[in-house]
């Protein structure tokens, strides 16, 4: 309930923002009354008035269940590998760039195996092999998607290794 | 007439071109249903392998690649939550509840018997009366835009969400989306925040893949649910005789409003499937099981999809107006052997034209076993142990959110509508919305405020013809009569 109340009012606050935001598009006469800024304040008005009403509803349902609420220890850990789920996969897309597919997908694969499934270790590296070696036939020979190849020496190791 | 259909099967069934369709149709549907990897991509690059080819053959793989693209991106929905295209999305969000109630076989079913009986209805549709039908697309101002798209919006209300309150703000998410980029009509820019990637808009495919299939490996992982695979091989079953006659109302009705909404340009076969669905719901005496997983909620999307890819077909072949992507690409292979879409096609070229309409009868006609092929493999591999399958699908996703515009910007935009659609899911927020809303969007926008321009503000202009006003009462009737129906009967109920 907690939660619910929070992401109501997470969104409440960020509409609240963009509409300031739209707000500062009115600058130009020529359109009269439906400029940049006349869909989205229509949008972003619904979706405060929405959103508030909403927070209301969670804040009351949150007063009723007070106490109630039973929490469960498997959740928090479940919610732990989320997040590290999520920082992996932001680190992956960061350092796709810099390091390039060949070097910095191996490590996310395994990461993510890890954080899955500690237990299977064998698995890793035919998984590794197999799924590099499927999105390189797609995605770099039959669609000529030119894969990230990194920058400086790891430039150097993807094109070594065929990329 | 008749020995130009004579001519056009002779022409289509030369074992060389039926070799075409076949792997045209294979082709479509294999990049329509992986996510990242679309028709038009398809398209875009089989042009090329038709210089050497005569134009019917040319035309007769075009054809065949764009119709069972269109079918294929709900293959990946339905077994994956993953819609391999915006068209698919629809059809999802019953499909993959089938499948996940072990009926993906009758899910996968229903998608091809309706996609192929659709993509059929709007061929022959589009022979008999494509002149007139493009008549009829003519008379479509603004405001007849702007109602269409309310009517597709209208069916945020019967999606088979228990919060409707949450389903409108999903919605209104959507369309706030669509907003951000260059406003085309004044050329500001809109919530760019100073930054390059959000110029050119954000595109609903990195959307799509990001809420559908990232938040969902994401949610996997918060539930540790099916860590082992899931055992179930699935197999498409096409649908018994009576299942298709409880069907038949639905699907006929789907035929009509994808074909219909297919000639008007610019608005395409996501729409369609979006106001198909929610035509079936409106209609429905048990409007309440849609979202449960019924084959309703994936029979009439994928209907209206395939009906009205062909139904494009009818402004490129009558007017030389390409009605989407796809066509657009097609427009380009015309000219490129020296044709001329228009009117004079059906007089100059009237063999060439009924060899495109055979054509893609047949190419609709294969997808019945091509998909089954393609789905008895392409099924496996839900059985891999989710720690190979889980960043497999994350790789798959962040190499093909980058494929579309080779552009790293997309995948940040991925990743952010990965986590949103993660504490959506996780508190109730419906996601399906949002992609109506971004696919909506710009249609919505666009003739709402051409209208009111051009009427001088007067908001009265968008329900000033009568199929304006007629569409705009079809939606607030869609909008509202769930929540009338669920009033009545808490009163029947307690009374």
């Amino acid at each position: 309930m907690l939660g619910e109340t929070i992401m109501s009012l997470f969104i409440f606050v960020a509409t609240c923002y963009l509409y300031y935001e739209a707000a500062q598009l009115r600058v130009f006469r020529a359109y009269k009354e439906v400029g940049p800024d006349f869909w989205p304040k229509i949008v972003l008005f619904c979706l405060i008035v929405l959103s508030a009403l909403l927070t209301v509803f969670n804040v009351l349902k949150w007063r009723r269940s007070r106490g109630r609420e039973m929490v469960i220890e498997e959740k928090e850990e479940h919610l732990k590998k989320v997040f590290i789920a999520v920082l992996l996969t932001v680190g992956y897309v960061y350092f796709l760039k810099p390091l390039g597919f060949i070097v910095a997908s191996p490590l996310f694969i395994i990461g993510i195996m890890f954080l899955i499934m500690p237990e299977r270790k064998r698995t890793i590296p035919f998984t590794v092999l197999g799924i590099m070696f499927i999105i390189y036939i797609i995605f770099d020979q039959l669609l000529f998607v030119p894969l990230p190849k990194g920058f400086g020496v790891f430039h150097d190791i993807s094109i070594f290794l065929g990329l | 007439m008749f020995s130009y259909w004579t001519q056009g099967l002779i022409n289509a069934t030369e074992p060389y071109n039926l070799l075409i369709i076949v792997i045209g149709s294979s082709l479509g549907i294999m990049a329509g249903a992986i996510p990242g990897i679309s028709g038009t991509m398809a398209l875009a690059l089989a042009v090329p392998l038709t210089y050497v080819m005569n134009p019917i053959t040319a035309l007769l793989l075009l054809v065949s690649i764009y119709a069972s693209s269109v079918y294929a991106g709900s293959v990946s929905g339905i077994l994956f939550r993953t819609p391999g295209a915006p068209e698919g999305v629809a059809a999802t969000l019953d499909g993959h509840v089938m499948a996940k109630k072990g009926f993906a076989g009758e899910a996968l079913g229903v998608d091809i018997f309706s996609s192929v009986t659709g993509g059929i209805f709007g061929t022959i549709m589009l022979a008999l009366i494509a002149p007139q039908l493009a008549k009829v697309a003519l008379e479509f101002g603004p405001s007849e835009y702007f109602a269409l798209a309310v009517l597709g919006l209208s069916v945020v209300s019967s999606l088979g969400t228990k919060n409707e309150l949450k389903a409108l703000i999903s919605v209104l998410m959507g369309l706030f989306v669509a907003t951000v980029g260059i406003d085309k009509i004044s050329g500001f820019n809109r919530f760019t925040f100073g930054t390059t990637t959000l110029l050119g808009g954000i595109d609903f495919i990195p959307v799509i893949i990001g809420l559908f299939a990232v938040a969902e490996v994401l949610n996997r992982i918060r539930e540790m649910r099916g860590m082992e695979g899931i055992r179930a091989r699935a197999k498409a079953k096409l649908p018994s005789l009576k299942v298709i006659n409880r069907l038949k109302g639905l699907l006929l009705r789907s035929w009509f409003i994808g074909t219909f909404i297919g000639i008007l340009p610019g608005v395409g076969a996501t729409t369609a499937a979006f106001v198909s669905l929610s035509e079936a719901v409106r209609w429905s005496k048990h409007p309440e099981k849609f979202g449960t997983g019924i084959p309703e909620g994936v029979a009439a999307p994928e209907a209206a999809n395939n009906a009205a890819c062909s139904g494009a077909m009818v402004p490129l072949l009558t007017l030389g107006i390409p009605g989407s992507a796809g066509t657009a690409i097609m427009l380009g292979a015309f000219l490129i052997h020296g044709l001329r879409p228009g009117p004079l096609l059906f007089l100059q070229q009237p063999k060439l034209v009924y060899s495109i309409f055979v054509g893609m009868l047949l190419a609709n006609l294969s997808i019945i076993i091509l998909a089954k092929l393609f789905i008895r493999y392409f099924s496996k591999v839900i059985e891999l142990p989710y720690n190979i399958l889980g960043p497999g699908i994350i790789i798959f996703c962040v190499v093909g959110t980058f494929a579309i515009r080779n552009n790293f910007g997309d995948i940040w935009i991925m990743v952010f509508f990965a986590i949103i659609g993660f504490f959506m899911e996780r508190y109730g927020y419906p996601l399906a919305p949002i992609i109506l809303g971004v696919v909506l969007g710009p249609i919505a926008e666009e003739n709402l405020r051409q209208a009111m321009i051009i009427s001088d503000n007067d908001p009265m202009v968008l329900v000033s013809t009568p199929l304006s006003a007629a569409l705009i009462i079809l939606s607030l009737i869609s909008l509202f009569f769930p929540q009338l129906r669920k009033l009545r009967r808490r009163r029947e109920e307690s009374g």
